[in-house]
């Protein structure tokens, strides 16, 4: 039981301690108020002097073959600043490049002998600038010079033109027209920064108090007289906990504050010109600017976790400092993402933890957002950060962390026990979100490829791989973990029953679902590529090889295998399977998905912990797929598995209902192999599966 | 009051493996005394006393306090003990006056009890002129006096001390040594850690001499002397100690 009126104490005790930490006061109300409009105040300054020294200095102009051009030479002599120069007659154009190079020439114009003829002769006549790109007084030079040249031709042009018609050198003239309310356009662009900028001042601003609060705590020598005290654990970790959020919250809102005034009056005073002249307003309106504060709260509250728990992990201030840094890295990629042109946010990002809120903040300031979003990114943050919680809370147990120091880490005890570890809700997680980063960042890259070898390398390298390496990594023992058994045979020949008679019943479900419009339109869509890439890859054979049997061995690799062990051991047989469903639903990255193929999620998971081997499932997942690419070739019968999103006859939908239920009930009849099981989830009569 | 029976306690350590710091040790402390734990640095009293305060759990055996058991009921435990050692240490950013209100509040005190502690606690100890000042600026024996109240602010049945002299000068020491005797008539439990023998001589009802995690021996500390034929505590100790099965290193588990 956690007691609220302790976890008030502890909370209002931390914040009085961090308040009177000058530490803070400096971090928190210092740095925010004076950073930006400082920042501002010397870019603008230094930004006009290079400008007005740029400006008032004098250029020298090398000019070869002046001769060529005396028009042209004249007018470049009546501007004071340019310092003529001709060179020596005859010279080529590239003799005057060592003095580019070393800066005592700033550009150079060759002109070529035919050059009035051209003119005469109405042609195009040839003029060549030589200039030095790295140095900036040859890139302004060069602007001035082809400016002056453009002047020159327009002159001439005009001349030409005497006579003709208005409008004769320009047959078309096109104008475009932006019809995004200027705000949207605005916030589109300004998104982007924001979402950026949001996603480190989340990051920087629970830094700080965490690592004061937990290692802090520590170094001075406090931790023992605070855990000698009544306060139970997670009491204590609750009250750090809101105090770290509540002081990161504020620090980022002072951050945000004092952003938005600075630069509101920045554009206001000096900028305003320029805006107004790129069609472009800055101005976002006060309630665009408080939808910024919602990707705010998750952000904060899974920041404040992370960075609490790694704090209580770390041994001092520098090793929490140490631990952290990559946070902070992590962070800044992950807000980098938002800027990524063409991604657009969907039920599958909103699962990836930091880059969701700053996508989530694009879509908000660009005023095109959905409800969905902002709910699937705040569930799944929350969920984040319980985890990161209850993570904080399991080390505030460990008497070796809290007291003894932090972990040392044995290489010969790591090495000796390798293999033998199980993974938990951490790694199944971690697995699930790497493979849906993997998806999002590596998978456009496959694009080009011929198709077989983009299901393959997607399959192999983006799903079954991470689920591998995280198991490598942990040390996790391989044949729990992936549940690498014999199978039952009693098992293996019921899961072809099991997933003729699932599918036809999911069929029900997904044809039920498709008469909404919200999932018809982007479940359509799905069905659509699936059936063209199935299409594109020739023969059914090789249809089923690489969309049936492929992606069923290494889907059930990652899912059925880590995430499924993880989840089971943390959270139990039943909401193991729930969850592992769901995020089964989840990964395939469609609305209608999460419910029709997180119904089958569910029912493989059962048959996973029950049987025990991967196998049965793999053998289930295959003839599922296998059964679908058969259905949209029109090669089942209608009744059974209609080719469009329709019903199946009642008579296939009835022997379905009475197969099913029949068939899990002499599955879980049968043994499983997995002998560490203790309690294996049976069923009693009806069927876990969602139809 | 309290009850240590086979008490043990295996770390593990990187070079020397498992290694038992309390290695069956038993002991018993009674209300109304003072009970001292007796040993060279490293002997155990400071992992035993952590266990007892249920900041460690025990590798196995059974240790409760006022019947509650540490590992089943540590948050009672914790409730009903005041704990003192050189590791715990007061909020520097904190003054007395609000290190005492805030550990108050932790024990459940009400508020009108924590102002009465706040004031009697500061009266008692001397702090009146610096109870407001933050405890960073005050100086060790001060600290210390702001970590006895604190352990003391919910006037505990059971009082554990670790070593609580070490460090201190003669004033803040006699402070202390004052206090443990006012407790023992007051009918409280207390258990003292140290290795200054004197100190122990003066002021524990009983001894338990400890080297390597276990008991070299327990009596008053006459039974002791008489026992080893010993004109002080500390010969007492050292006989005991030279005498003891195998050498002075930590054996293995």
């Amino acid at each position: 039981m956690i007691r609220i009126p302790v976890v008030g104490t502890i909370f209002r005790k931390e914040i009085l301690d961090l308040l009177r930490d000058r530490r803070t006061i400096f971090g928190m109300v210092v740095v925010p108020i004076l950073i930006y409009p400082l920042l501002l105040i010397m870019f603008s300054q230094v930004l006009a002097t290079q400008t007005a020294r740029l400006r008032a200095r004098t250029y020298t102009l090398v000019v070869a073959g002046g001769a060529n051009a005396p028009g042209l030479v004249d007018r470049l002599r009546r501007d004071e600043s340019w310092e003529v120069v001709e060179a020596e007659a005859g010279a080529d154009a590239s003799a005057a490049d060592p003095g580019l190079l070393e800066g005592t020439a700033h550009v150079v114009v060759a002109v070529p002998p035919g050059f009035l003829a051209a003119l005469e002769a109405n042609q195009t006549a040839q003029v060549e600038i030589r200039f030095n790109r790295a140095k900036d007084e040859s890139n302004f030079a060069l602007n001035r010079v082809r400016d002056e040249i453009e002047e020159y031709s327009a002159e001439i042009l005009k001349s030409r033109l005497e006579g003709m018609p208005e409008g004769f050198e320009r047959p078309i003239a096109v104008t475009e027209t932006d019809v995004a309310p200027p705000e949207r356009a605005a916030g589109f662009h300004l998104g982007r920064l924001l979402a950026m900028l949001l996603v480190l001042m989340a990051a920087v601003s629970a830094f700080y108090p965490a690592i004061d609060m937990a290692s802090g705590e520590k170094e001075r020598g406090t931790m023992e007289t605070l855990l000698v005290s009544p306060a139970l654990r997670s009491e204590i970790v609750l009250g750090k906990y809101a105090a770290v959020a509540a002081i990161a919250a504020c620090t980022a809102l002072l951050h945000l504050a004092s952003m938005g005034v600075t630069f509101s009056y920045f554009f206001k005073t000096t900028m305003s010109a320029a805006a107004n002249n790129s069609g472009l307003s800055f101005s976002i309106s006060l309630g665009n600017a408080a939808l910024v504060l919602l990707p705010l709260v998750p952000l904060t509250l899974l920041f404040s976790a992370l960075c609490l728990g790694l704090s209580a992990f770390a041994r001092s201030y520098k090793e929490a400092m140490v631990y952290l840094t990559p946070i902070m890295i992590v962070a800044n990629v992950a807000s980098f993402t938002a800027l990524i042109p063409g991604l657009e946010f969907n039920y599958g990002l909103a699962f990836i933890p930091i880059q969701n809120c700053a996508m989530l903040t694009v879509q908000l300031l660009s005023g095109d957002w959905k409800w969905g979003h902002v709910f699937a990114t705040f569930a799944s943050s929350s969920v984040y950060a319980l985890v990161a919680l209850r993570w904080t809370w399991g080390i505030f147990q460990r008497e070796d962390v809290l007291l003894r120091g932090g972990m040392e880490f044995d290489w010969k005890r790591w090495l000796k026990t390798w293999g033998t570890a199980r993974p938990g809700l951490g790694a199944a997680l971690i697995a699930v979100i790497a493979m849906m980063a993997l998806q999002i960042t590596v998978g456009p890259s496959l694009r080009g490829l011929p198709l077989d070898r983009i299901l393959l390398l997607q399959q192999v390298l983006l799903v079954a791989l991470p689920a591998v390496a995280i198991a490598l990594a942990g040390s996790f023992n391989l044949r729990a973990s992936f549940r690498l058994r014999q199978a039952n045979p009693v098992h293996l020949a019921l899961a072809p029953v099991v997933a003729v008679s699932g599918l036809v019943l999911v069929t029900c479900l997904n044809g039920f679902l498709m008469r909404f419009e919200f999932f018809r339109t982007s479940g359509q869509e799905h069905g659509r590529v699936l059936v063209e890439t199935m299409k594109s890859l020739g023969s059914v054979g090789t249809a089923i090889a690489f969309m049936a049997i492929l992606p069923a061995v290494c889907e059930e690799i990652l899912f059925r295998g880590i995430v499924l062990s993880g989840l089971r051991r943390d959270l139990g047989p039943w909401a193991g399977i729930a969850s592992c469903g769901a995020l089964f639903g989840v990964a395939h990255q469609v609305p209608v998905a999460i419910i029709s193929v997180g119904a089958f999620g569910i029912l493989l998971s059962w048959m996973a912990l029950r049987s025990g081997s991967l196998l049965v499932t793999v053998v289930t997942h295959a003839t599922w797929n296998a059964l679908l690419i058969a259905a949209s070739l029109d090669r089942i019968p209608g009744w059974l598995l209609p080719v469009d999103d329709g019903y199946p006859a009642v008579a296939g939908v009835a022997v379905a209902a009475l197969v099913l239920p029949a068939a899990l009930w002499l599955f879980s009849r049968a043994r499983g192999t997995d002998e560490e099981e203790s309690a294996p989830p049976a069923i009693s009569g009806g069927e876990p599966s969602a139809s | 009051m309290i009850r240590v029976h086979e008490l043990r306690k295996v770390f593990h350590d990187r070079k020397r493996g498992e290694v038992a710091a309390v290695d069956g040790l038993s002991f018993e402390a009674p209300a109304g005394a003072v009970f001292g734990l007796l040993g060279p640095n490293g002997a155990g009293k400071t992992t035993t006393l952590r266990i007892l305060s249920t900041i460690f759990q025990p590798t196995s055996g059974r240790v409760t306090v006022l019947g509650h058991d540490v590992v089943r009921e540590p948050h009672l435990v914790r409730q009903s003990i005041g704990f003192l050692s050189g590791d715990t240490g007061v909020y520097e950013r904190l003054t007395p006056r609000e290190m005492i209100g805030y550990f108050g509040a932790l024990y459940g005190l009400a508020p009108a009890a924590i102002r009465e502690r706040q004031e009697s606690l500061i009266r008692e100890f001397e702090m009146e002129h610096y109870a407001d000042t933050t405890c960073g600026k005050l100086s060790t024996g001060m600290k210390k006096k702001v970590s006895i109240a604190r352990a003391l602010v919910h006037d505990p049945k059971v009082i554990i001390l670790d070593e609580p002299t070490s460090g201190l000068d003669i004033l803040i020491s006699r402070v202390l040594v004052d206090y443990v005797k006012r407790a023992k008539e007051a009918g409280k439990c207390v258990v003292y850690s140290t290795h200054v023998m004197a100190e122990a001589e003066k002021l524990c009802d009983r001894v338990a001499i400890i080297a390597d995690g276990t008991k070299l021996a327990e009596g008053t500390v006459e039974e002791l002397k008489a026992r080893t034929g010993s004109p002080d505590l500390e010969d007492a100790f050292f006989r005991l100690f030279d005498a003891r099965p195998g050498s002075g290193e930590a054996r293995p588990a």
